[in-house]
């Protein structure tokens, strides 16, 4: 195994070698199963099963080499493929082209023992790395980076010359993984201008007032938590200070009396919507969107203050968003979903979004993020059947709920008919809500009956396309066309639209 | 849209095509074990909180009758029903794929967009030689699974998609 041919590695890609990990596999991966079993081994050693853990230890031990001996790296012509599993076995390709990053971990026992965990990553939101060779010899390790890397610009080089950066920035990482804990992966755009230059110039885009700061957060889906119990209205908000809420258990509050409810809800309301602007105080205080040369910057925070930087090519979806009440108001909220590699993604758009802006900011600041997508055109509307759809979806289960707690509850349980017309009323909102527009290579979709969602992404950046059609839609004649983009949570969706509306949308979308 | 391409003889026919019909068995055996376990657990439940003491309202074993009929009717009609339904093509620029019973889903999947490519065989799987090709994009949302395909074709199949990537765009 150990048998490497340690050569110059000079050429290119010897195809066809199949070679396994270190033989010290097994016990690396029998270290990390162990860890996993604590509770197990916590129980064991209080009840002295010595013969327990003996035998733990021996199938760990045993499943371990198993796993080790049915797995496998190669070079082929053009890919890396790996094949693992031993019931269910998997062959996993990557071509060279589309490698992002090559890492090198070495942990403190990797560096004892002379070994190294390879990692592979591609394009993409999955949080494990695409390839994790756990682990190989620290010489073999090196070596296959390197063969990867100059792989991978010998086949993305002669490829049309996309504008991949050198690898530099991935060699530099080869001491660990921290590299990635950057901001956002798109951090090493800038090697490729401005060598001399110092900074671009930056270009405000949206500067937030410590008032609209407040604003965001007395407007937010949290602060309206409160007034949902006045209410019984869903979703007329949106985001807000989540860390707060995190904190605080709604339970604690539930009164018990109508007498001490008079009193105390609209003392605690107050108090609640001054936490609310407080927390967004906290997060977004001085919130600044800017342009830096082809980056968007985001800072914001009272206390801790923040940065995201993402390069404006990489935006795959905007969405705006519009609650009701911040409707009422005149004002929208912006998330901005990118594709990167580091982070959750739900870290990272809540990161990036705009907590609230005026309305006759959104066109504006919309053809900054995607230049082209400005203004939002005119949505077609869907074909009446979705209307129908429209309510049903919300008055069935409405009715279900109610009759149950009417059946229930028997003679207070019967006020919860009342959500059924308030369902009916979202249902024709939400009809209201619905379309789409195709425009000069966006997507627009708007949906949501009182949070009015608009997403625009940019064809170019679709990953797949769907179109999803169920019994009902089918009976009606409507499919719901998905958008796959990276970058994982905000996924457009044009809802509820005829089905060879759909299909159109679809092939247009392929066929770019 | 047939592909004049260099896929002349190992991709089959241009044009939707349907599963090797051996994926019956691998749907078959899988949601009869599934079945099984869960009548299993049903069962282990039921006699549990009856040895507890509990006082339940219905016979010994009753409970698990409605997962049975459920078990039996998924693993007898759901297989050959999602069998029919299943179609798939290489089409010019992108992998389409038809599927679904009560929810049909049409997904395209153009090559370019194609991150890395995953075959898998599970036990059933291996037992009747088939394979499951999987096409990675970067969006993890993508639906881009064809079950049920020879392993030698699926190897082939994985070759083609791969030969059509291309350059691939910036994320």
């Amino acid at each position: 195994m150990r048998s490497e041919p340690g050569g110059p590695a000079s050429g290119l890609v010897e195809p066809g070698q199949v070679r396994r990990l270190h033989p010290l596999s097994p016990l690396f991966l029998s270290v990390r199963t162990g860890l996993r079993l604590w509770p197990l081994a916590l129980l064991a050693l209080t009840q002295r099963w010595l013969w327990l853990i003996v035998l733990a230890v021996l199938v760990v031990l045993a499943v371990s080499v198993v796993q080790w001996l049915r797995r496998s790296y190669a070079l082929e012509a053009g890919a890396l493929r790996v094949e693992q599993g031993v019931l269910a076995r998997q062959r996993r390709v990557v071509p060279f082209d589309r490698i992002q990053q090559v890492d090198l971990v070495r942990r403190p026992l990797h560096r004892l023992l002379g070994v190294a965990t390879l990692r592979v990553e591609t394009a993409g939101s999955a949080s494990a790395s695409e390839v994790d060779l756990d682990v190989i010899a620290l010489a073999e390790a090196e070596r296959l980076r390197a063969v990867l890397l100059r792989a991978r610009a010998a086949a993305t080089g002669t490829a049309a010359g996309s504008a991949t950066p050198a690898p530099g920035p991935d060699a530099a990482a080869g001491t660990g993984p921290q590299a990635r804990a950057g901001v956002v992966s798109g951090a090493e755009v800038p090697v490729a201008g401005p060598a001399g230059a110092a900074e671009p110039p930056e270009r405000d885009l949206v500067r937030l007032s410590l008032g609209e700061v407040a604003l965001a957060g007395i407007t937010s889906s949290r602060a309206a938590a409160v007034l949902a119990v006045l209410s019984p209205v869903f979703q007329l908000f949106d985001q807000g200070p989540e860390w707060l809420l995190d904190r605080v258990d709604p339970e604690a509050f539930t009164p018990s009396s109508p007498l001490v409810v008079a009193t105390l809800v609209p003392l605690a309301l107050l108090a609640w919507l001054g936490l609310a602007a407080a927390s967004s105080i906290v997060t977004s205080a001085g919130f600044v969107l800017a342009r830096s040369g082809d980056n968007l910057v985001v800072r914001r925070g009272l206390l801790e203050r923040r940065e995201a930087v993402v390069p404006v090519t990489r935006v795959q979806v905007v969405r705006i968003d519009e609650s009701l009440l911040r409707r009422g108001l005149g004002f929208a909220s912006v998330r901005i979903q990118s594709a990167g590699g580091a982070g959750r993604s739900d870290d990272q758009a809540s990161r990036l979004a705009i907590p609230i802006l005026r309305v006759d900011q959104v066109n504006r600041v919309l053809d900054e993020l995607l230049p082209g997508a400005a203004p939002v055109p005119l949505l077609l509307a869907p074909p009446p059947a979705a209307r129908r759809r429209a309510i049903v979806r919300r008055v069935v289960p409405a009715l279900v709920v109610a009759v149950a707690a009417a059946v229930v509850l028997r003679p207070w349980g019967l006020l919860a008919l009342a959500a059924v017309p308030v369902a009916w009323l979202a249902g024709e909102a939400a009809y209201r809500n619905l379309g789409h527009a195709r425009r000069a290579g966006f997507l627009t979709a708007r949906q949501g009956a009182l949070l009015r969602s608009t997403t625009v992404v940019p064809v170019a950046k679709a990953q797949s396309v769907r179109v999803h059609a169920s019994l009902f839609q089918r009976r009606a004649g409507l499919a719901t066309l998905y958008v796959d983009v990276a970058g994982g949570s905000a996924m457009p969706k044009v809802t509820d639209e005829a089905g060879p509306t759909a299909e159109d949308l679809l092939a247009g979308v392929v066929h770019r | 849209m047939a592909v004049a391409g260099p896929s002349g003889d190992p991709g089959g026919p241009p044009g939707p095509r349907s599963l090797d019909r051996r994926v019956l068995v691998v749907w078959t055996v899988e949601g009869a074990i599934e079945s099984a376990v869960l009548v299993a657990l049903v069962v282990a439940a039921d006699v549990g909180l009856r040895l507890a003491g509990l006082d339940l309202p219905w016979p010994a074993g009753a409970a698990a009758v409605p997962v049975v009929v459920l078990g039996v009717l998924t693993t007898w009609r759901v297989p050959l029903a999602r069998y029919r339904r299943w179609r798939f093509e290489m089409a010019e620029d992108a992998l389409e794929l038809r599927h679904g019973i009560l929810e049909q889903v049409h997904s395209a999947i153009p090559y370019y967009r194609v991150q890395y490519v995953d075959i898998t065989q599970g036990p059933v799987e291996r037992a009747v030689g088939l394979a499951k090709l999987k096409v990675h994009t970067a969006a993890a949302s993508s639906d881009a699974t064809i079950p049920g395909i020879p392993a030698a074709e699926a190897e082939t199949l994985r070759r083609l998609i791969l030969a059509r990537t291309g350059a691939g765009d910036a994320v």
